[in-house]
């Protein structure tokens, strides 16, 4: 059992940090232009809607819940004091928990159904996937199951975190928790190890820049107005992708 | 290159003495073992161990103490009598080594007092059912619930355990659920465990904010009242099922919101000539 701990709760958490910077910045020297979430968005849109924007929303709220728990546990205790607030903080995130297994689900069947997708699906893909519904599956269960988990996070993960970044790593706590929630603390390790070798780059590579980069101004090179008259029938195919 | 080695293992020498010195039979005995132990003070949740290295094989000892639930498995009688005998409450696996383990024996061989002269920490100074007052429930149900903040910014206890009380907010299920915990533990054992965690996930919450005497009492008392009135009617879970409305109710608003962004997405990848 220790050598399982030892394994699972201080050498895979260097090793998957290790391989996550290595990999993401040989990945980023050697194939720049795929680093990237290689969008489907041309191949086929509504459902993507339908997974993707679900998706997004739940695990940003979930991953950020989560980073903020482990950043500011104090805070979160705080907060946790009063029930009504603590009701209202694990509800809040269960629903994104929710949402996004929802999503997720739909973009895996996306993923597998679709012809033009199937064609543009490597293996790495469907790991990453079927990763992250257990993932988050399990993390349901865990809130579910062992509630509160908002409030033990900060007392239990946050120490065992810092203890990781602060490479004097202290296992006692998490040895003892529950398999379920030490098999979603494993996993994450791992979906963070994968990272570089994913579509999951994207992450790394979101466009903050566009939010304080100067407006790009459109100039079309065809007379718009010729096209938009409405006292002359149209003459090309109508744009219908609007 | 050599003057560097030297260098090295001065500086990790330096580093040495203070890790080892831990390891004294008294620090890890009062780290590990006080919470359910005591040498000549009588029974906690665990047995009193004066003089137990003289009743019981070294061996067998060590062993226990590595993992008393391997030796309990194992069936080895002694003990699974022992575990029998103290309510099968199960001792927890202590990380410590066979040296360790050895200076801890040797410690409380030390100290063990000789048969006739004991000197008891009487239940009466740990705590006193006669002398509860509404008030100290009421202030250990605040400082269980997190209402109130201990004095040391430790966490509340409802983060990960329940007690099935009217009136108290469900609790976390991470942990052992306390509503009989007075009868399970003794106020003694209560005392003990809360005073001087031996749980990993405690020792990590409370190593650096204890509870002070007040806030241990006054939690002791509430538990006193779980005890008594606790599973009398059984809690019901409609808080649980009210949260399941609201989250349900939640998912269907987010969706909605999606629904209502839908109309203005783009339908079509390109320019579609249907």
């Amino acid at each position: 059992m220790n050598a399982f701990n030892n394994i699972f709760f201080i050498a895979l958490p260097y090793a998957a940090l290790l391989m996550f910077l290595v990999g993401t910045i040989y990945r980023y020297k050697a194939t720049k232009f795929k680093f990237s979430t290689l969008s489907s968005q041309f191949l086929e849109t509504k459902k993507l809607y339908w997974g993707s924007v679900p998706f997004h929303w739940g695990i940003l709220f979930v991953f950020f819940g989560h980073l903020i728990a482990f950043l500011f546990p104090s805070y979160i205790l705080l907060w946790n004091q009063v029930p009504v607030r603590l009701a209202i903080l694990e509800v809040s995130a269960f629903i994104g928990g929710v949402v996004a297994l929802i999503g997720l689900a739909g973009l895996f069947y996306r993923r597998i159904t679709n012809d033009r997708l199937r064609k543009v699906t490597n293996y790495m893909d469907l790991i990453l996937e079927v990763l992250l519904l257990v993932q988050i599956f399990l993390g349901l269960w865990v809130a579910y199951g062992f509630r509160w988990g908002s409030s033990w996070f900060a007392t239990v993960l946050s120490p065992y975190l810092t203890s990781i970044f602060t490479f004097n790593p202290q296992i006692d706590a998490v040895a003892m928790l529950p398999f379920v929630i030490q098999l979603h603390i494993i996993l994450a390790f791992v979906i963070f190890m994968i990272i570089p070798f994913t579509r999951l780059v994207h992450v790394l590579v979101f466009p903050l820049s566009y939010l304080w980069r100067p407006y790009q101004k459109v100039i079309w090179y065809w007379d718009r107005k010729k096209v938009r008259n409405p006292n002359t029938s149209w003459d090309i195919h109508r744009p219908r992708n609007n | 290159m050599k003057k560097k080695i030297i260098i090295i293992a001065i500086v990790s020498l330096m580093y040495l003495p203070n890790h080892y010195a831990q390891s004294s039979g008294e620090k890890i005995f009062y780290d590990k073992c006080f919470a359910c132990h005591t040498v000549g003070e009588g029974q906690r949740v665990g047995p009193d161990l004066a003089n137990i290295t003289t009743k019981r094989d070294e061996d067998w000892l060590i062993e226990f103490i590595r993992s008393s639930q391997s030796l309990i498995n194992s069936g080895d009688s002694l003990a699974i009598a022992v575990y029998e005998q103290y309510n099968k409450i199960l001792m927890p696996d202590q990380p410590i080594n066979r040296n360790e383990t050895l200076e801890v024996l040797k410690y409380i061989a030390a100290n063990s007092p000789d048969p006739g002269d004991t000197i008891r920490r009487t239940p009466a100074q740990i705590f006193s059912a006669a002398s509860v007052t509404d008030a100290d429930i009421q202030r250990g149900k605040d400082l269980f619930e997190g209402r109130a903040k201990f004095q040391n910014r430790g966490a509340p206890c409802i983060v990960c355990h329940n007690v099935q009380v009217p009136g108290v907010f469900n609790g976390g299920l991470l942990a052992k659920d306390l509503t009989t915990a007075f009868t399970r533990l003794s106020p003694a054992g209560v005392d003990g465990i809360v005073r001087n965690p031996p749980f990993p996930a405690m020792i990590t919450s409370y190593r650096d904010n204890p509870l002070n005497d007040q806030e241990i009492k006054d939690i002791l008392a509430f538990l006193y009242y779980t005890d008594n009135k606790g599973i009398v009617q059984s809690a019901s879970n409609s808080g649980e099922i009210n949260l399941l409305i609201i989250t349900i109710f939640g998912i269907n608003i987010v969706f909605l919101i999606f629904l209502l962004n839908w109309r203005r997405v783009k339908k079509y990848s390109v320019n579609s000539f249907r």
